[in-house]
């Protein structure tokens, strides 16, 4: 009987090899949840971006990183007011009295050194070095000096993991600057697309999306892009809108990690109108 | 590495195809299981989407293993039509597991991220061949 199976083995060993290293992969693919599996993700995340890191840090030994890093923190700081004054300007007096409150608030901006990128059009994500000891958190949007870059999904102590926006996982709330047309935005492989949009809606070529408002996990007024393209859909009710993003992210290697606090009250009034107790 | 619109290159796709063409579909798939969870562990993707996508371009590319063609396989413009097999499989089944929020057209999914990265993977590999043929030949 052994020798039967070993007989067998021998004869189909790459089939069986290759069953079983396909049922493992399937199962690697259900258990990325897991908490055992996170961890060990986490660690080799690590280990990868302190090599890579290195080798980055002697390939930049005679640049002056500081200066760029400072500069490049100074233009995104910049953005932020820039935007804020363009839809001040979009708003009656009424309206900017009662969000008066927005001008005082100041975000704390970290810069951070883009030190991998998984370079797939359909999963793009970025490996900064940045992490918990510079009080970087899971859910901080990463924004450059021209707008969105992604949100942060997973932290080491020196480094994260960030979803950039050109990722089928990455979805936010947007709105139109100019008309307040809300949508939802995201990524289908190609382009940044608002799905969806009631042909009614006032939406015009060129206009100017950013986070919405009503977007509970980015601060809103972060610019993300400019329609380019309209398109009806089968029915003519319904139109998607084509998006250019204002950041490119091939040409990236240095990004700015808006460190928000997260407003527990509303955080708790989402939950209880959500039926979540924490 | 340089992308062309929505179509990158799969670099890791060369290292498996040369490594099963020199030991075997034995060893290239086990080999491509293991650069697919590497990957996966370094790229932040979700564990196991690359590795099965490794795993399946190494099986693949066993077919055109033989032991009295090691030489002919990896240093002439074969190498090429092999890569541009085992890279378009990989770019078809790492798409198909990893995007599952996207709807996916059968055009989209063969041609764009399987056929054309495919394409891509294999014109990279053109300095090795030929580097490969000028050292044979000095």
């Amino acid at each position: 009987m052994p020798r039967i199976i070993r007989i067998f083995f021998l004869k189909f060993k790459e089939y069986i090899v290759l069953v079983f290293l396909l049922i493992l992969s399937l199962i690697l693919i259900t258990t990325n949840e897991n908490d055992k599996v996170k961890n060990v993700r986490l660690f080799s995340l690590g280990l990868f971006a302190t090599v890579n890191s290195t080798l980055i840090g002697i390939g930049t030994f005679f640049e002056d990183t500081n200066y760029i890093e400072s500069l490049e923190k100074k233009n995104a700081e910049l953005m932020l007011q820039i935007n804020q004054l363009r839809e001040y300007a979009l708003e009656n007096d009424e309206l900017n009295d009662i969000l008066k409150f927005k001008s005082e608030t100041q975000y704390k901006l970290i810069t951070a050194k883009i030190v991998s990128r998984l370079v797939s059009k359909i999963n793009g994500y970025y490996i900064i070095n940045k992490g918990i000891e510079d009080s970087v958190g899971v859910g901080m949007p990463v924004i450059t000096d021209k707008g969105l870059v992604g949100i942060i999904i997973e932290t080491t102590n020196n480094y994260s993991s960030v979803r950039t926006f050109e990722n089928s996982l990455f979805k936010v709330a947007i709105k139109n600057e100019r008309s307040n047309v809300d949508g939802v935005l995201n990524w289908n492989g190609k382009n940044l697309v608002i799905k969806n949009v009631p042909t009614t809606y006032d939406v015009e070529i060129g206009d100017r999306i950013i986070v919405s408002e009503i977007s509970s996990i980015l601060p809103p007024s972060i610019p993300i892009g400019i329609v380019v393209e309209k398109e009806s859909t089968l029915s003519g009710v319904l139109s998607n809108l084509k998006v250019k993003p204002f950041a490119q992210l091939n040409s990236l290697k240095n990004v700015i990690v808006l460190n928000i606090n997260r407003n527990s009250e509303l955080d708790s009034l989402t939950n209880k109108l959500l039926g979540v107790e924490k | 590495m340089v992308s062309i619109g929505a179509i990158i290159p799969n670099l890791t796709i060369i290292l498996i195809v040369t490594f099963t063409l020199k030991y075997g579909q034995f060893y290239g798939t086990i080999f491509g299981a293991v650069t697919g969870l590497v990957f996966d562990l370094i790229s932040g993707g979700a564990l196991g989407s690359a590795m099965f996508a490794s795993t399946f371009s190494g099986f693949i590319t066993g077919y055109f293993y033989s032991e009295n063609k090691i030489e002919y396989n990896t240093e002439t413009m074969f190498l090429l039509v092999i890569v541009f097999i085992a890279g378009s499989v990989n770019s078809f089944f790492y798409l198909l597991l990893t995007a599952s929020e996207i709807k996916l057209t059968a055009s989209h999914l063969i041609l764009e991220q399987g056929i054309l990265p495919g394409v891509y993977t294999s014109l990279l590999t053109l300095p090795v061949v030929l580097y490969n043929q000028r050292r044979k030949e000095s």
